[in-house]
């Protein structure tokens, strides 16, 4: 390796860019400028470099086609579509599961002490028989039986399958569930109330 | 005159809705990270300064890089719709045009990635940069003598082959430093590199180029 001015070409290859780019400490810019002045191979090595770089940037530069910026406007407007349909798709998973935890809690609910009740309008239904002769005689079946408590002898309420009711009021009925099995046991103001 | 926009003014814009829409002459005159703020504060025409304004630059930048002047097209295409999409994200601590370059020096890294795994890729774009339709037509200076004209020529050719011929990591750096300019703090952020391996690639990047077209320029 050729040395000039006490500084090897080695080192001025290798340091050239910090050289260059202005990076060097001014006691060693001065160095590297003694090197260059005396040593033809480190100049010769900066005029290729320079010469290069400057038929490189002369190259001409291209511009984007002149579509660019509508194709882009229309990926972007499919970038804000598709943003909008996972948000709404995330706001529907968000409404289902809501909604699926509500009926979750429901059932929860129902399946506790209180069976949930339900009005169902039933239409009114002639009687073919009146509920006092019923109760008259069912009464004076069990009337002189002692084992027979007073309140059975209160006329029982239609089936639930009968297709309605005696008095065409409104029932409450329980939903479906395994401990709620319609009981009639009395009859309160048209209503039956089974959770007793 | 002050050309700085008065923020004190379109500060007062709290909702995106009750912003009125600036011109593009009010546009233009925004720092990029300014054209940020007014676009995520609803100005949407914002975001089409920041592309008219990075368009040609990101072109050259991934076309030096690749060599393939269509694909560099589709990249800056994908480069701007990651912007985009991540622009709530950028922080205006941070310099616009370093986050910029760091998403197209990915994109462009990749392409080139790619196309190392798969040769046809590679043979495609070697095919397509051989054709020189896609340049611009040149007048040439007729004070040149012919001889003059094909020399120019062919040192063009010469360095553009030199470039390719770097390796990618080296190419990147040096497209950066000596094509757009770029300090080396703001290669080393990028490139995701430390200054000191900006340096060591910039030189041997430098060092190779030199070897390769002193033949034609000595």
């Amino acid at each position: 390796m050729m040395v000039c001015n006490e500084m090897a070409c080695k080192e001025f290859i290798e340091r050239y860019t910090e050289y260059v780019d202005g990076a060097l400490a001014p006691d060693e810019r001065r160095r590297f400028d003694a090197h260059l002045e005396g040593c033809r191979s480190c100049r010769r090595y900066q005029r290729v470099l320079t010469r290069g770089l400057a038929a490189w940037r002369a190259l001409p530069r291209v511009s984007t086609s002149p579509d660019f910026l509508p194709r882009l406007q229309h990926r972007l407007y499919h970038v804000d579509e598709s943003s909008k349909r996972s948000w709404r798709n995330q706001l529907g998973r968000a409404a289902a599961i809501a909604v699926a935890s509500a009926g979750l809690f429901t059932l929860g609910v129902s399946n506790g002490s209180q069976p949930l009740l339900v009005e169902v309008q039933l239409p009114p239904v002639m009687a073919d028989v009146p509920a006092e002769t019923v109760a008259e005689s069912r009464g004076s079946r069990f009337a002189d039986d002692p084992s027979v408590p007073d309140w059975f002898l209160v006329p029982f309420a239609p089936a639930l399958d009968d297709g309605g009711g005696l008095f065409g009021s409104t029932y409450a009925v329980p939903i479906a569930t395994g401990d709620s099995i319609p009981l009639p046991v009395e009859r309160r103001s048209g209503q039956l109330d089974e959770s007793r | 005159m002050d050309t700085k926009p008065n923020l004190e003014v379109t500060s007062r814009y709290a909702t995106p809705g009750e912003m009125e829409p600036l011109g593009r002459g009010e546009l233009k005159r925004f720092e990029d990270a300014e054209l940020v703020t007014q676009y995520l504060g609803g100005q949407r025409f914002a975001f089409n300064e920041i592309a008219e304004r990075y368009q040609d630059r990101l072109l050259n930048f991934i076309y030096r890089t690749i060599g393939d002047r269509d694909r560099a097209e589709d990249l800056v295409q994908e480069t701007f719709v990651r912007v985009y999409r991540h622009l709530h994200r950028f922080d205006p601590a941070r310099k616009f045009s370093t986050w910029i370059y760091t998403i197209a020096s990915n994109l462009a890294k990749n392409e080139l990635r790619n196309r190392a795994r798969n040769p046809l890729v590679l043979f495609h774009s070697l095919r397509k940069s051989w054709e020189a339709d896609h340049r611009p037509l040149e007048f040439e200076d007729t004070a040149y003598r012919p001889d003059d004209l094909f020399r120019k020529r062919r040192v063009r050719e010469q360095v553009e082959a030199a470039v390719a011929e770097l390796p990618e990591h080296h190419r990147v750096v040096f497209v950066l430093r000596e094509l757009e300019g770029k300090s080396y703090e703001e290669i080393s952020e990028i490139t995701g590199v430390t200054l000191g391996t900006v340096k060591s690639r910039l030189n041997r990047a430098r060092n190779r180029f030199a070897c390769i077209i002193s033949p034609m320029l000595d």
